[in-house]
């Protein structure tokens, strides 16, 4: 049995399940507050929290917010360049979501947050530099992951997506290939799909999405803590990792990897008021 | 036989390249950093250099004359090893600098002396982040007789298990008050040294913390001034000068990367045969040319603009590290499984990431610039004369006076470079034309957004702090290029091909849609950046030949 190793070991329990959230934490009703309150629940215990809503949940201006252009800001530019209206909404709703999750967090408005990309093309939001956002969505499920703790990935798949076994070659280490190789063929295509789900968070965790090679390291073939692996199947000295995969009831794969290299201070850009207060004594009098 | 020019700051760079080169290499550090140990015999061969006498100013016996010297001297330590470096850096320059600043004469002669014959000094900074409520940080009460005492504790104070002597940073009702503490105070019952903490990042460096139950405050152990005013100065020069020295790290991670490049090359043959790894080099080369000139100006502004030298200081802490992990990430796909290697040929990466890592996100430290930069951002919107010798690296410097480095600046240090520079450039049609003019665009939305900030400016502040520190840094790249590299002798430098790479990143970084194709320069760059592997030269604006 293969993969089995994981599970042999007590492996650690699952702390990051992605919440759903269905709308914005004042206008949800208590579904939506239970929801939130988890959200804050899972970044005072873990410094990283896991969340997913839908297009269709999140494309409607909510209660109270500022015109569309004045929530995307900076990124008002992208939205009008889309050709497709499905797009703008998509793009519009994956803004509202990403937004209204890291506003919460470090508590902000969430129009008064700017989002950057890094070179590489991870997401974050200027200025908070406390605070990794990570955003991958498919179909019309969309997923962010918030996190004090470091850098951080996730990414989202639909276990309907059909993956051939010829991607195995080019995204799998030579020990995921012999282990794909030896479960049953119908298991092939849910590990299959499992394994790309934690290689993508991985890789965006790192900076590098796709550009780096995803043959060159791996995880094992089963549990919700998986380990991070040596392209031969070596456990890496992981702790620095804290990875975890989940099925949601929509009938979708979420991964997420975290790099625990933080010690989980809040995540509000806290400012020694002494100092800002000098700079502003300083400035007055340089002013006179 | 070889005769170091011990006199100027490059020969002693030098010297102490050669030194460090010969007789320390990656295997031993790497083995010491598996350990979480200072490789062995490096603080020897640092002291037989004399170190120490970097950090002693000139009148007082050392060489400690100016701060561009200084950060040459570091970056060749380190090249070698982080930990090696931050540890004398972090703790005994540091706490010196506060007395060269504030302390009297008995004080600043005794500190001189303890560093020269091989005593260790560090500081215990407060606590920048106090609504965090951990109050980690010594503060100033009153004994039952109304004499004040110190109590408090600080987690980490860097090589506090071996320390003769420090400065500390203590809260009072209205600041901060700064004393200088020898051994006398440190031996007192009440002052405990608390065990050393290991971090991922600087594995070999020392931190341990320090726990003062009560203290009595002695009455000749003060710096004179004010003790807040004295911390935001001596911060103006660490801010600027520590990720400086530390681009040495991240030179040491390109080489690296550069090395397995040779030993792997593409399916051409060629080391940087595909576009992907060719892509990966010359960004991350950029990004540390784009620091290096960022850090040049900041570390010259101590000297030639010290009135707005805050601003600059704030952008290099919190733009520099930035680009250096940013750059080594983008090279972590050239070395595939190598990134995570810790030991062997390329091990010198992963612990360079690490390493830099540690600087880039040292919390608060980072955040706090942003403490520098926001309040002042409705005062930066004016725009103050840019002298060009701030951009012209290894010229000679008027001397640094401690006083006149402002807490707070009257106007925008370098914000004139980039208009002055998109009005030369405007009927270019080359990619400088309008790449000078997307950033005379994005400076002129900074100031309009700087102009509507509140005094309770919120996230939107900190946006904009940040934006501001990257149009600072793409100011520093212009006025480098303007100023210096396009008259020297250094025909790579001399080309706007590497400008034009460093201000298409920022711009990225700030979200302009221009995006011109830059094939040709990435070419350049990445063809430069093998030939200085290749040549053992150094990967920072100077390109000295290194040692070993």
């Amino acid at each position: 049995m293969l993969g089995g190793v994981a599970t042999e070991q007590a492996a650690p329990a699952a702390t990051l399940r992605p919440i759903r959230l269905v709308g914005p934490a004042a206008a949800g009703g208590p579904e939506a507050d239970g929801a939130w309150a988890a959200v804050h629940r899972a970044m005072t215990g873990e410094g990283t929290a896991v969340v997913y809503g839908t297009v269709a949940d999140w494309q409607h201006p909510v209660p109270g917010e500022p015109d569309l252009a004045a929530l995307l800001g900076r990124e008002s530019e992208r939205y009008e360049a889309f050709d497709q209206p499905a797009e703008q909404v998509r793009f519009a709703a994956s803004r509202r979501l990403v937004k209204h999750t890291a506003a919460a967090v470090v508590g902000a408005l969430p129009e008064e947050l700017d989002l950057g990309h890094r070179p590489s093309g991870g997401l974050y939001v200027r200025g908070v530099g406390r605070l990794s956002v990570s955003l991958s969505h498919t179909e019309d499920l969309m997923v962010v992951g918030v996190s004090r703790r470091g850098q951080l990935g996730t990414d989202v798949e639909s276990t309907g997506r059909e993956v051939h076994e010829a991607t195995a070659a080019l995204c799998c280490s030579p020990y995921e290939r012999a282990a794909l190789k030896e479960l049953a063929p119908e298991l092939r295509g849910p590990a299959l799909l499992r394994l790309w789900t934690l290689k993508e968070a991985y890789t965006k965790a790192i900076g590098q999405g796709l550009r780096f090679p995803f043959t060159q390291f791996g995880f094992d073939l089963d549990g919700e803590r998986p380990r991070l692996c040596w392209p031969d199947g070596r456990p890496r000295e992981a702790s620095l990792w804290h990875i975890e995969t989940h099925l949601v009831p929509e009938a979708y794969r979420i991964s997420v990897a975290v790099a625990e290299t933080t010690d989980g201070t809040p995540a509000a850009t806290v400012l020694d008021p002494a100092i800002m207060a000098a700079a502003r004594r300083a400035g007055a009098v340089s002013d006179q | 036989m070889v005769t170091w020019d011990l006199v100027s700051a490059a020969g002693r760079a030098a010297e102490l390249e050669h030194l460090l080169g010969d007789r320390l290499g990656p295997a031993a550090v790497l083995a010491a950093d598996e350990r979480y140990e200072l490789p062995c015999g490096g603080e020897a061969l640092l002291a037989e250099f004399g170190l120490a006498e970097e950090f002693v100013p000139v009148e007082l016996g050392g060489r400690l004359a100016g701060t561009d010297e200084l950060v040459q001297v570091l970056r060749a330590v380190f090249r070698r090893d982080f930990a090696l470096g931050y540890g004398p850096v972090a703790g005994s320059l540091t706490a010196a600098l506060a007395v060269w600043a504030h302390g009297t004469p008995t004080q600043r002669r005794e500190t001189a002396d303890l560093l020269l014959t091989g005593g260790r000094l560090t500081v215990v900074e407060p606590d920048f982040a106090p609504e965090d409520g951990h109050g980690d940080e010594l503060a100033v009460g009153e004994t039952e007789s109304g004499e004040p005492r110190l109590y408090g504790g600080k987690r980490s104070v860097p090589g506090i298990g071996r320390a003769d002597a420090l400065v500390a940073y203590a809260r009072t009702e209205d600041g901060l008050r700064a004393e200088l503490f020898g051994p006398r105070e440190l031996s007192r019952p009440g002052v405990r040294r608390l065990p050393r903490v290991l971090t991922e990042g600087n594995r070999g460096g020392e931190q341990g913390g320090l726990y003062v139950e009560s203290l009595p405050l002695p009455k000749d152990t003060g710096l004179g001034g004010d003790g807040l005013a004295l911390l935001l100065g001596a911060h103006q020069i660490t801010r600027a000068a520590v990720p400086a020295m530390a681009l040495g790290t991240a030179e040491t991670a390109l080489r690296t990367a550069l090395g397995y490049a040779v030993d792997s090359p593409a399916r051409n043959g060629q080391p940087l045969g595909d576009a992907r790894r060719r892509d990966a080099v010359a960004w991350a080369f950029a990004d540390l040319l784009a620091a290096d000139c960022l850090f040049t100006t900041a570390v010259r502004a101590l000297h030639l603009l010290p009135g707005r030298s805050s601003l600059l200081s704030a952008a290099a802490k919190y733009v520099g590290p930035q680009l250096m992990v940013d750059g080594l990430q983008d090279l972590s796909a050239v070395l595939g499984a190598e990134t995570f290697c810790t030991w062997g040929p390329y091990g010198m990466f992963g612990k360079a990431q690490r390493d830099l890592r540690l600087v880039h996100s040292t919390y608060p430290g980072t955040p706090c610039c942003l403490a520098t930069i926001v309040p002042q951002l409705p005062t930066a919107v004016v725009a103050g004369a840019v002298p060009e010798a701030l951009f012209r690296p290894g010229a000679p410097l008027p001397e640094l006076v401690f006083d006149a480095l402002a807490p707070a600046a009257d106007a925008d240090p370098l914000g004139g470079e980039i208009l002055a520079a998109a009005e030369e450039f405007a009927d270019r049609a080359e990619p400088l034309g309008p790449l000078a003019a997307a950033l005379a665009a994005e400076l002129a939305a900074l100031r309009e957004g700087a102009a509507e900030l509140g005094p309770d400016s919120g996230t939107r502040g900190y946006a904009l702090g940040e934006r501001f520190a990257l149009l600072q840094t793409a100011a520093a790249c212009l006025g480098v290029w303007r100023h210096w590299a396009r008259h020297g002798e250094d025909a790579f430098l001399a080309d706007p091909g590497w400008l034009l790479l460093v201000l298409a990143r920022l711009l990225g970084r700030l979200e302009h849609p221009v995006r011109p194709k830059l094939t040709e320069s990435a070419e350049l760059v990445a063809a430069e950046a093998l030939d200085r592997f290749h040549g053992v030269r150094s990967f920072d604006l100077r390109g000295i030949r290194l040692g070993g």
